[in-house]
């Protein structure tokens, strides 16, 4: 009676486990294209910016709604632009940016609105573009 | 190989002082700490270029990690995100490679406990039917499941260890660990993985 091979015995186990490591290192799923890089370095540049102009106008005791204003402003055009290509990645990056820069205001409710009114507008726009080409 | 990359190439940077910028890399972060509220000092081709040198291998990592490829590509931007964010002393280039892959296991912790539940609920539903895979195919599922028994540290080591090339003190740094504990731990996720390997009946003769 011949005993089964021990896949405990070190040589095999070690060659058995470095053949299975090769193979799934050379997959080629992991070749499929990278995310683009673009949206995560302007991401964290605007949310950077946001939140470099919030400390400097809580520090110099001025209200932030200028500040906040402008953001929400570029990020409806930003809003509109994506829904306009319909770019549901962008749109995805701008709902955490949004919420983000939600969080750096405090969790104040004016400055959530301020937000979430130009993403709600983007997701109208790309609703309505959607349905236009549907119909 | 990242790691042997980075290494070789940070070798001159790890010579110098902690936390000093290597010369001759006007993109990295040499002015990181200027501001503390503008943590992300490289400009978009110096980025683009980090991002391109690191990302492949530590989107493979996260695969493996998370067993999910668009959890992988979600981890995978969030991870540069925190990076850019951070604040923290400039970085020489193994630094920001060990930076990288421990903001990527955190994230990647975050999920574990939800993707057991998500396992644990999977294996008490009757399993579905499915067609038998073309033998290729098989073989590839057979390693994915066997190296998705190990658990989801044992992973991120023998992935790190292993397949990266990590030295066991980046390992260690990566993970959380004490450097000397890491030749145990891998000593062992390596035997568990031999064993689901074989479980499956994946023999190493079937991966020549």
């Amino acid at each position: 009676m011949t005993r089964p091979a021990d896949p405990t015995h070190a040589p095999r186990r070690e060659a058995l486990v470095d053949a299975a490591l090769a193979r799934l290192a050379a997959d080629p799923a992991d070749a499929a294209p990278l995310p683009d890089p673009e949206p995560i370095y302007w991401r964290a540049r605007v949310i950077g910016r946001l939140a470099e102009r919030q400390q400097a106008a809580e520090r110099a005791g001025r209200p932030l709604e200028l500040v906040q204003l402008l953001a929400a402003l570029a990020l409806a055009a930003l809003a509109a632009a994506a829904a306009l290509w319909l770019e549901p990645d962008l749109l995805g990056w701008m709902a955490r940016a949004a919420g983000e820069a939600a969080a750096l205001g405090g969790g104040s409710g004016r400055l959530a609105l301020l937000v979430a009114a130009p993403l709600l507008l983007g997701a109208g726009l790309a609703g309505l573009q959607l349905l236009s080409e549907n119909r | 190989m990242i790691w042997s990359l980075a290494l070789g190439a940070g070798a001159t940077a790890e010579a110098g002082a902690a936390g000093q910028e290597p010369a001759g890399r006007p993109s990295a972060g040499g002015a990181a700490a200027a501001s503390p509220a503008a943590p992300a000092p490289f400009d978009e081709e110096g980025f683009t270029a980090l991002y391109h040198g690191v990302a492949r291998p530590l989107r493979a990592y996260l695969r493996r990690l998370t067993g999910d490829p668009e959890r992988a590509d979600d981890l995978l931007q969030e991870t540069f995100y925190r990076f850019l964010r951070a604040q923290r002393p400039p970085l020489d280039e193994r630094q920001r490679t060990t930076y990288l892959y421990r903001t990527a296991t955190r994230l990647a912790q975050d999920g574990w406990r939800r993707a057991a539940r998500e396992r644990r609920r999977r294996a008490a539903a009757p399993p579905e039917p499915e067609a038998a895979p073309p033998p290729d195919r098989a073989l590839a599922l057979d390693l994915d499941r066997a190296f998705g028994d190990l658990k989801p540290r044992e992973r991120a080591l023998v992935w790190l260890a292993c397949v990266e090339g990590a030295p066991h003190r980046e390992v260690a740094e990566v993970l959380g660990l004490a450097e000397a504990s890491v030749k145990v731990l891998l000593f062992r996720a390596r035997r568990r993985l031999a064993r689901a390997l074989d479980r499956r009946g994946v023999a190493a003769e079937d991966l020549r």
